[in-house]
């Protein structure tokens, strides 16, 4: 996902070994749906089937979250996250937050 | 005249009779059609390899996520009231998840892949409700995410 840090959601980085164990990186993002989005969905919600609208949004909510994670890695001088988690959750009714959390290390 | 009692009833039955009709013949039109597709693209997609083992011994590791979001159709919607009086297993409710989670290991999969993966281990499986459904934000989220890892010698991806 990203060029100069190395993201993996096991213990180790395939390849690397852990030199030294940084500390929690972060990031999180809350994101709102937008109206002309909704008015789709709730269409949608007659047929069913796939919110195509909902997915890219949160997917794009998620590659934020991932990235402020991955900046909060990098401003702890580390060069890859390990044990990535992803969640998702609504916090309130129209709004949900994406968080991704991980293990900033020093890999050689 | 018996048309006198038919016309309002049908007035304010008729459109929840025609949203039911609707969601019944696309919803299950989409669920045919979804299956199908999930059948070929599992099979286009081989033998990658997907496990939630953690520790591989690989040459280099990427993240890669995959992940939909998912909504019932009104009939189906309906049903399930129903189901709640009853109680007992909601099966259409099974094999809607088991789609949704089909997809989004798929599309992980055909993300990794697509960038030169032999296999995605360490896989984990997220579902979130994103509230009611009809409401702001419907729907159910399914996310599927993993290391994708390369073969010894392959170019970084």
């Amino acid at each position: 996902m990203s060029n100069d840090i190395i993201l993996s959601n096991m213990d180790t980085v395939p390849g690397k070994t852990i030199v030294r164990h940084i500390g929690m990186a972060q990031g999180n993002v809350v994101r709102a749906k937008h109206v002309g989005r909704d008015i789709a969905a709730g269409l949608k919600n007659i047929v069913g089937g796939e919110l195509r609208g909902y997915t890219e949004l949160l997917e794009e909510a998620r590659r934020d979250a991932i990235r402020r994670m991955v900046e909060d890695a990098q401003a702890q001088g580390a060069n890859a996250i390990v044990n990535v988690r992803l969640s998702t959750s609504s916090v309130t009714s129209g709004a949900s937050e994406l968080y991704a959390y991980g293990t900033a290390v020093w890999v050689e | 005249m018996l048309s006198d009692e038919l016309i309002p009833l049908l007035i304010s039955v008729g459109p929840f009779l025609v949203l039911l009709g609707i969601g019944l013949t696309f919803g299950t039109m989409a669920q045919q059609r979804h299956l199908y597709l999930l059948d070929q693209r599992e099979t286009a997609l081989g033998d990658m390899l997907l496990t939630n083992v953690g520790n591989i011994e690989a040459d280099h590791g990427d993240l890669v996520t995959g992940s939909t979001v998912v909504a019932y159709d009104f009939f189906r919607r309906i049903m399930i009231l129903f189901r709640k009086l009853i109680g007992g297993r909601f099966r259409m409710h099974e094999r809607f998840m088991e789609r949704a989670r089909r997809e989004a290991i798929l599309r992980m999969a055909e993300d990794a892949k697509a960038r030169g993966a032999v296999a995605v281990h360490n896989i984990r499986l997220v579902t979130a409700n994103l509230g009611d459904s009809g409401s702001a934000m419907g729907g159910c989220e399914v996310l599927a995410y993993g290391t994708a890892v390369w073969e010894k010698g392959d170019p970084h991806g």
